[in-house]
């Protein structure tokens, strides 16, 4: 149980740093860490407990009927790690062009649109 | 046999070589664009007779079939999809022959990216795999917004890269909360294992919520839907048509395939909801257009409107199955008219070089063809007889009179507010007293809007074509089926 | 019968109008109703031209809807609280009404 709420806490404090703060890298930031959290989240699902690592040591298959650890949700945790990173990459340089548009990193001077 | 796919195969290996090829020859890279998505759109068009003929095909992955491996499922839905989604990448491609002139490479290549992303959604039986193609078209359009370099682009790339991404993790806490319920990722195989679950455990509804809330910001619902206008108005034209016409469309696919297939919703309280949602989307969208300058930005609020429509009329399916045609037929509607107006309001910008409505006037002198392409447009917005959008919004009155009538006092009212900036937005760019003299657009940015246009007063005049197609689907979204297909074969 | 005396009654006051109009005074209206009617409100006619933004103003401040475009003011914190307070909403009404299903 402490796993889970322990990520949701990481998932609750970025959505925080997300919405609350001004200054546009602290919400990347941010960012980052509700994919954390929820990255935590998944991988503290599949553990078990005294688990072994879920790799074929010989193919007669013999360690099986020990507990090992779920592998699906590390696969799609990986996914996930790179498509975040991919995202926090272009994000950057979004904050990086907009800095050399108006000159400031703060949320409040990208008000251009609205309406 | 799964045709379509081969289509998914093809824009994928093209958007990987369209890079490459720029190295040396960067002439080439729109004619190997072209190429690509007509024979994407040709691969979709051959396998429709193999759905009408099954209901449903499916074709996995691996040698493991489901629930083990990932299993691809095109049922009806599906493949009106990944047919809206070829021919309108084909006609948008053919329009940004002539349209985009500097940083070819980057716009074709994120413009096949983002059909990959768009098919893939249609494609999968899988809720992982509908995670990362969601990912895939997301990041593609992130980039895609900031094509022009101004600061404009610049702001609202950035907004949409934070409401998407906020949008997508939470799809992502949705699938992951599933997972720890069930054990499965197969759509057909939770679609079983929720059946099973308990009424009284907290997880599920919690888990409702996060992916109609994730898939709500992709679809621009109502409290997600905010950065929908400011990125719309910084794209170039043609991409605009791409993203507001089809990623809204993919979205709500997504919502029903999630809460139809996965989590057969059959009770009424969960629709009440949807319909709130979907009435205040309505109202916002049309209210906001009438105060509007830019007309990109009129148009993406248009678009928001109409979806809107699509929502409640989803939300009185669950009442009558009547309002689940009506949805799927007013989707198909909405993305060929919204795609028929951002194309001709990015040939009114080639001409005139911008998008301020107090700047525009009298177009209907530079082409009168245009002017009437813009107008079957508007009006097959607004919902009059004889155009597409008449038919879908006649269904949707029927369902909505047979269940709630005050929706149907409701959704008429949204029409006369349609019919007030949409006819604003006409008067205002085409007629009018500026002298703007006669001109001939290039054919190849003309042929896209009229096949559109063609489109848009066929489906009017022949309505039974639509209803045809939505019965085919609405029959195909049958849970039992769905089941049976993709776990038996496996 | 009667048609037709309605009928004659008709012509008979549409040409003493016409006739009227040959003699009458040059119209001279006042100020007040040269003005653009605008439920009360002062708007000048450039403000009412169609390409301006403002044209349904008046429609929108009678509707009382004009709240609606300052939540749209473009600040992205604002944007995120809507997407988060939409997810919770709706998170809680489904949780609350879940039992029903």
């Amino acid at each position: 149980m402490l796993p889970y709420v322990i990520a949701m806490f990481v998932v609750l404090v970025g959505s925080y740093a997300l919405l609350a703060k001004e200054n546009l890298i602290k919400k990347v930031i941010g960012l980052g860490m509700v994919s954390n959290g929820i990255h935590l989240f998944a991988i503290s699902l599949g553990y078990r407990v005294g688990g072994l690592a879920p790799i074929l040591q010989d193919l007669s298959m013999s360690h099986l009927n020990q507990p090992l650890v779920d592998p699906l949700p590390q696969a799609l945790i990986l996914t996930s790690i790179v498509i975040n990173l991919s995202i926090t990459a272009v994000a950057l340089s979004l904050v990086i062009q907009a800095y050399r548009k108006t000159n400031s990193i703060e949320a409040s001077a990208l008000r251009r649109l609205r309406g | 046999m799964m045709y379509s796919f081969f289509s998914l195969m093809t824009l994928l290996i093209t958007a990987f070589i369209i890079p490459l090829i720029s190295l040396k020859k960067e002439r080439f890279i729109s004619h190997i664009a072209i190429g690509a998505s007509l024979l994407a759109l040709v691969l979709a068009v051959m396998t429709v007779p193999f759905v009408m003929d099954q209901g449903i095909i499916t074709q996995p992955m691996e040698e493991w079939g489901a629930p083990y491996g990932i299993m691809l499922a095109v049922d009806g839905f599906g493949m009106m999809l990944i047919l809206m989604v070829t021919a309108i990448g084909f006609l948008v491609t053919l329009f940004s022959l002539r349209f985009i002139k500097k940083k070819r490479t980057k716009y074709y290549a994120l413009l096949c990216l983002m059909q990959v992303g768009l098919l893939g959604i249609a494609h999968t039986g899988d809720m992982f795999n509908l995670f990362v193609f969601l990912e895939i078209t997301s990041i593609s359009s992130y980039i895609l917004a900031s094509y022009y370099r101004n600061a404009a682009a610049i702001e609202g790339a950035l907004k949409y890269l934070i409401i998407g991404s906020l949008g997508t993790s939470m799809v992502l806490l949705g699938i992951v909360f599933l997972y720890g319920l069930t054990g499965t990722l197969n759509m057909a195989d939770l679609a079983v294992n929720i059946a099973d679950v308990a009424n009284t455990n907290p997880v599920l509804p919690l888990s409702l919520g996060m992916l109609v809330a994730g898939l709500g910001v992709k679809a621009a619902m109502f409290p997600f839907h905010t950065w929908k206008p400011d990125v719309v108005s910084v794209m170039p034209a043609s991409a605009g048509a791409m993203f507001s016409a089809l990623s809204t469309s993919i979205g709500i696919y997504a919502i029903m395939r999630v809460v139809i297939t996965v989590f057969s919703v059959s009770s009424a309280i969960f629709y009440y909801i949807i319909i709130a949602l979907g009435a205040a989307t309505m109202v916002l969208g049309a209210v906001l257009a009438m105060q509007q300058r830019n007309l990109l930005r009129l148009l993406a609020y248009s678009a928001i409107s109409q979806v809107g429509y699509i929502l409640v009329a989803f939300g009185v399916g669950g009442f009558n199955p009547l309002g689940f045609q009506a949805a799927v037929f007013h989707l198909f509607n909405v993305a060929m008219f919204e795609a028929l107006l951002f194309l001709s309001a990015g040939i009114v910008m080639h001409k005139a070089g911008t998008y301020d409505m107090e700047k525009l006037g009298g177009m209907a002198r530079f082409s009168p063809v245009l002017a009437y392409a813009f107008l079957i447009g508007m009006l097959a917005n607004i919902g009059i007889p004889l155009f597409n959008g008449f038919a879908s919004k006649w269904m949707i009155y029927m369902a909505t009179l047979a269940t709630f009538p005050i929706l149907t006092v409701l959704t008429v009212v949204v029409s006369i507010m349609t019919l007030m900036y949409g006819l604003r937005a006409y008067s205002t760019v085409f007629l009018g007293n500026k002298t703007v003299k006669p001109g001939r657009i290039l054919r190849s940015m003309l042929l896209p809007v009229l096949i559109l246009a063609v489109i848009c007063v066929l489906f009017g005049v022949l309505p039974q074509l639509g209803f045809q197609m939505s019965e085919f689907v609405v029959g195909g979204l049958d849970n039992a089926h769905y089941i049976a297909a993709v776990l038996g074969l496996g | 019968m009667v048609v037709v005396v309605f009928g004659i009654l008709v012509a008979l006051i549409f040409m003493l109008n016409k006739h009227s109009m040959k003699y009458g005074r040059k119209r001279r209206p006042s100020n007040a109703k040269k003005k653009i009617y605008a439920c009360g409100e002062d708007m000048s006619p450039i403000q009412m031209d169609v390409p301006q933004g403002s044209f349904y103003r008046v429609f929108i401040r009678y509707m009382r809807l004009e709240k609606l475009s300052e939540w749209h003011s473009g600040d992205l914190s604002r944007y995120l609280t809507w997407v988060f307070a939409g997810m919770v909403v709706l998170m809680l009404y489904l949780l609350v009404f879940w039992r029903f299903v």
